[in-house]
């Protein structure tokens, strides 16, 4: 993880000089329905993402492949999720399948709708970062439920250059706090901040706990990869 | 039994461990097995006349009177003998039976306390730890050393919980004892148990309340029923709150001894939400990172809690797979 805090810090100075300075034509971006529906569900263990509602990116926004009945929604996301410091912003290669429980669903998973939407309306960083600022004024976005968490437990995603598909964990969301009151960060500490989101502009902080095993039940290398 | 006599393969034993966690009833069982284990162990075969009814020994007591007056002053001592051989063989069948029939009810007993290993609170010097900086370390222990170093240390005394280390981050570590556990778990008089953890902030503020309120009645002598009484009043009366959210804490510490059937379990972080099911988290199913913690669950604090095993204890050394 600290490899990537280490890149988006990095990629602070070194803007100019990503290899993605801007978004790459959307197809992309795209992938096969059947593709995406499966690379989605990877995110949780089938015993809940096969009941989830599966969304899949079309050319103008997400849209709901397959109805659920668990409240669980599984989404692959895309570059533009990430910080908005991001070298990697619009790396069209990014797929970050991620399962959100209901109450993210209803409270995070907007953003997530509303960042792709400004998106593939063809906005710059800045212009997004406004939009979604004016979203959360105007409380076109809701506030953030308690219990809020997402899995990401797939070992077929590539969150970015550097992490490829990184190590299986879940995440949570809060509203903006300090890392330090979850302990994250801490040398020994299981729990890690996600650079993206927290106040920059979303009232959310998310962590992040490693767990032991993909989605699919198979170990992983946890140890060696989470710090 | 397996599980118990540490006969499992490593994966087997680790799925059973898991499963004890979340079935009040397995740890029971586990806790009762492990019982009749140690009792037959620590087995001795009593005197026949601890078993015998005190108006029997009285009986033979006379009898035996009778009889050494007789010897002495009948000439007929082989009759008697022969005669007397058919009474004690009469006497010996009552004791027998006696006997028997004492150990059945003193067995039965034991079948009622099947369920209650521990089924009243021990004398509380077995609850407290006379070395106070053994406990002040065993509460650090839940957490890294880089959060439970500036954490505020909380050790158990006479009256209550003793502030020992004022902290500056936040965080509170503490060791809690086994009233702690839910009210109808069979060791929640277990003077055994210890399990330290760390709550962080938001923790500390809201669910903390429950573990200073349930000690200090235990400490004040109340019954669990009076104690589930209180507990549901002080929610009432706003004593008590629900958790804040982003409440949780550090378990993460391998000197603890969660109960009988766990031991130290597997290091792991908590998460406390005000009532919520459990499928919201995806708790408990299959390949699911997440279990649902029963400390609370069907209890009068109106909490649910989910756990999540993590790789390594405080130290810093590799936890067990899960």
């Amino acid at each position: 993880m600290l490899a990537v805090l280490c890149a988006a810090r990095l990629g602070r100075a070194a803007d100019a000089k990503t290899p993605y300075p801007s978004m790459a034509p959307l197809d992309q971006y795209l992938m096969p329905d059947r593709n995406e529906i499966a690379l989605a569900r990877s995110a949780a263990p089938p015993s809940i993402s096969s009941d989830a509602t599966v969304m899949v990116l079309g050319r103008h926004g997400y849209e709901t492949a397959v109805e659920g009945k668990n409240g669980f929604v599984c989404i692959v996301e895309r570059a533009w999720m990430g910080a908005f410091d991001s070298p990697e912003f619009w790396n069209a290669k990014n797929r970050g399948p991620s399962c959100f429980n209901p109450q993210a669903a209803r409270s995070v998973l907007p953003i997530t709708l509303k960042r792709t939407d400004l998106a593939l309306a063809g906005l710059s960083k800045d212009q997004i970062m406004d939009g979604i600022k004016k979203a959360f004024q105007n409380k076109e976005l809701p506030a953030l439920e308690p219990g809020a968490m997402t899995y990401m437990m797939s070992k077929q995603g590539r969150l970015n250059d550097r992490a490829g598909h990184w190590v299986p964990h879940l995440m949570f969301y809060v509203p903006v706090t300090d890392n330090m009151t979850w302990g994250a960060d801490m040398a020994g500490s299981p729990v890690l901040t996600n650079p993206h989101f927290n106040g920059a502009p979303e009232p959310v902080t998310e962590f992040m706990v490693p767990v032991s095993e993909w989605s699919d039940g198979t170990p992983a290398d946890t140890d060696s990869r989470a710090h | 039994m397996a599980y118990l006599d540490g006969e499992l393969p490593t994966d087997q034993a680790t799925e059973a461990l898991s499963h004890l966690e979340l079935c009040p009833e397995c740890q029971t069982l586990v806790a009762d097995f492990r019982g009749v284990s140690q009792e037959l162990m620590a087995w001795e075969v009593e005197s026949p006349e601890v078993g015998i009814p005190l108006e029997i020994n009285t009986a033979l007591g006379e009898r035996l009177q009778k009889r050494e007056a007789a010897k002495i002053s009948s000439p007929r001592l082989e009759n008697r003998v022969m005669t007397s051989r058919w009474v004690w063989a009469g006497a010996l069948a009552i004791v027998c039976v006696a006997v028997g029939l004492t150990l059945t009810l003193t067995s039965r007993n034991r079948n009622e306390d099947r369920s209650t290993a521990y089924p009243s609170m021990a004398s509380i010097e077995q609850y407290l730890m006379p070395d106070r900086n053994a406990e002040i370390a065993m509460a650090r222990s839940a957490a890294p050393e880089a959060i439970s170093a500036d954490a505020k240390i909380l050790v158990l005394g006479w009256r209550g919980y003793e502030t020992a280390i004022e902290g500056k981050n936040g965080f509170v570590c503490m060791v809690e004892r086994s009233w702690m556990s839910p009210f109808n778990s069979a060791e929640f008089w277990n003077p055994r148990v210890r399990v330290p953890l760390c709550f962080n902030p938001g923790a500390a503020r809201s669910v903390l309340p429950l573990t200073i309120k349930r000690t200090e009645m235990v400490l004040a002598g109340l019954s669990k029923a009076q104690m589930i009484d209180s507990i549901k009043a002080g929610f009432d009366n706003r004593e008590l709150q629900i958790p804040e959210p982003g409440a949780m804490c550090y378990m993460m510490s391998r000197a603890g001894y969660l109960n009988d059937a766990l031991g130290h379990y597997v290091p792991h972080l908590m998460f406390y939400f005000p009532l919520i099911d459990k499928s919201s988290w995806g708790a408990d199913l299959p390949d699911s990172p997440v279990t649902l913690n029963p400390q609370f669950r069907d209890g009068p604090e109106p909490i649910t809690e989910f756990v999540i095993p993590v790789g390594k204890w405080s130290d810093g050394t590799a936890a067990p797979a899960m």
